[in-house]
């Protein structure tokens, strides 16, 4: 669980600070406010700067673009900005030592994440292995030939992750360091346009056959009652093993054959993705972006009850965004009703810190909930 | 055309009902005061602080934001403390007691500016017909009171002890050409005078709140 947020230098966001993270935490805001930074943000925390996850995050808007049309350029780093420029403030790579990203709790720099361009010289020392020694930025010069720059990710002055940026782009995506792996926090991550069919197998081979398999079904009955259990099954119609993706079915009262979940509509989809993701995301994070997506308004406050108490039981925090009133309607009436330890925020443009935030007691959600005052 | 009670923009007075929604209209006519806000009308009390609390932090919120609220039977500093009760977490710094020419708080960078009127008179209890009480001809409101007095004391009315100026004002506003105008309208008839010292009073505010 981390209390409070420090974000410098990350896309949207040249500083901004949550001074105060929840357990459930609910935020609004127009577009390019930088909801989905936030959650970019709180996942390379949670990864620790991983480079497969900085360059999913870059793919999943199309950012790796220039890289894939430039592989055999040879100019320095920083005057190629993409694809990992992207990621800083103002979409562009910062120099050598310069100012590095940093995501973290404010009050406790230990823990703040920092990501930034170094330079290394290979080096072969008497052993024979080939080592990264750091190059000191006011050192570097034409008589250097084989001088890599890299992203260095470090949490407490010790490095984290690594990633080589003068090479192929494919490169990119191989994480070359993987420093102390076993301290990323487990989290996971439900986009707006859902989870991929792989991520979602996973998961529920993850849970297949627990009691945490029954709060999914539970949970989907929501939505219908008639739902009696669901499945995961290879789509039979794929004409290769490899290529065979697997889908969940469902089994529905009164009906003899199994049916596809997605036949049911976009809500059911929805709220199983997310339901799936939190009961896999123990002792760590849930992220959901657009959270309302194919949800039917009089469904929200029942799923918020089930997510809150979920996130109880298996000591869960949430980040969660949304554009929807009833959304946000349906997260008050469970706040106002039990003294559940929540937050509700607006992320706003801010022409000098790129974006700035709003903090609502449940009071001042709730007078605006009901006098009908716009609060997105 | 919308509801001409129910403004929402840069500029904005809420009010507690109609009443008192056309009342003010009717002060801003006879003094000539130009249309750059609007009128917000709550349905209570309960309904405005509310609104109140959620505007201030509203996305794109207002420039400028006044209450008209009944002091009611409380006594003044009692309506005072649960105002600045309510909207509490936004930071303004509220004067120990209300200016009785009507109180503004405009030094909160990043809010809106705040404006805040207690009926009568920001000083005494009452509601916006103490505060029309005032706009009467003296001689004939004395009357009026002598008449409600007489009703009650014969068991001839219903009306609760807190009410007893919506009574009177009702009563005068009987015997006025063409009985029983509603309270705005009264006004532009000049039943109910707009020159008077407190009706000057307040709209010396709200030229002042809205910067007209």
């Amino acid at each position: 669980m981390i209390k409070s947020l420090l974000i410098r230098n990350f896309r949207l966001f040249k500083e901004i600070e949550i001074k105060r993270l929840s357990r459930i935490n609910l935020f609004v805001g127009k577009n390019n406010s930088g909801k989905s930074c936030l959650i970019e943000a709180l996942q390379i925390y949670a990864t620790k700067g991983h480079p497969q996850n900085l360059y999913d995050i870059i793919s999943s808007r199309d950012e790796e673009w220039e890289s894939i049309i430039s592989d055999e350029n040879e100019t320095p780093i920083q005057e190629v900005a993409g694809p990992f420029g992207y990621l800083f403030h103002g979409y562009a790579l910062p120099g050598v030592d310069g100012e590095a990203i940093e995501i973290g709790p404010t009050e406790d720099s230990s823990r703040q994440l920092k990501i930034a361009l170094r330079a290394f010289q290979i080096i072969e020392d008497e052993d024979g292995r080939r080592r990264r020694t750091p190059v000191d930025k006011n050192s570097i010069n034409d008589e250097f030939v084989d001088i890599q720059f890299a992203l260095e990710a470090t949490q407490n002055n010790e490095r984290c992750n690594y990633v080589n940026l003068n090479s192929h782009s494919s490169i990119y995506k191989r994480p070359l360091y993987t420093g102390l792996k076993d301290f990323n926090i487990n989290h996971q991550v439900v986009p707006t346009r859902n989870l991929s069919d792989d991520k979602l197998s996973i998961l529920w081979d993850n849970i297949n056959l627990t009691d945490l398999e029954k709060e999914v079904v539970s949970c989907l009955k929501i939505i219908d009652p008639n739902i009696e259990g669901v499945a995961l099954v290879g789509n039979l119609s794929e004409r290769t093993v490899r290529k065979a993706k697997r889908i969940p079915i469902i089994r529905y009262k009164g009906i003899k054959e199994r049916i596809p979940l997605k036949t049911m509509g976009d809500g059911l989809t929805r709220l199983f993705h997310i339901i799936l993701a939190l009961v896999n995301s123990k002792n760590g994070f849930l992220l959901i972006d657009e959270f309302e997506n194919g949800l039917h308004w009089s469904t929200h406050s029942r799923i918020w009850d089930i997510i809150i108490r979920l996130s109880e039981e298996l000591n869960v925090q949430i980040i969660a965004t949304t554009h929807s009133r009833d959304c946000i309607k349906g997260f008050y009436e469970v706040w106002s009703a039990k003294e559940v330890p929540a937050s509700f925020y607006r992320l706003e443009a801010d022409p000098f810190k790129g974006s700035k935030i709003i903090n609502y007691t449940c009071e001042m959600l709730s007078d605006a909930v009901e006098s009908d005052v716009e609060v997105r | 055309m919308g509801n001409i009670c129910k403004h929402k923009g840069k500029k904005v007075l809420l009010v507690e009902g109609k009443n008192d929604c056309h009342v003010v209209l009717a002060l801003c006519q006879y003094h000539s005061l130009p249309k750059t806000f609007g009128i917000y009308e709550c349905e209570n009390d309960d309904g405005l602080l509310k609104r109140l609390n959620a505007l201030i932090i509203q996305p794109d919120p207002p420039e400028a934001i006044g209450i008209v609220i009944d002091a009611d039977d409380f006594d003044v500093t009692g309506r005072w403390q649960q105002i600045q009760h309510k909207i509490r977490d936004h930071e303004y710094t509220f004067p120990g007691s209300p200016d009785i020419r009507g109180t503004i708080l405009s030094d909160n960078p990043g809010r809106p500016d705040l404006g805040i009127w207690l009926m009568p008179n920001n000083q005494n209890p009452g509601m916006l017909e103490d505060f029309l009480m005032e706009m009467a001809d003296q001689d004939a409101i004395s009357s009026a009171f002598q008449c409600v007095k007489i009703a009650k004391q014969n068991g001839l009315s219903s009306f609760k002890d807190v009410h007893i100026s919506k009574a009177i004002i009702h009563t005068y506003l009987a015997w006025q050409d063409e009985p029983g105008k509603p309270l705005g309208q009264s006004i532009t008839a000049h039943s109910l005078k707009a020159d008077t010292e407190i009706a000057t009073i307040f709209v010396g505010w709200l030229k002042e709140l809205f910067t007209l």
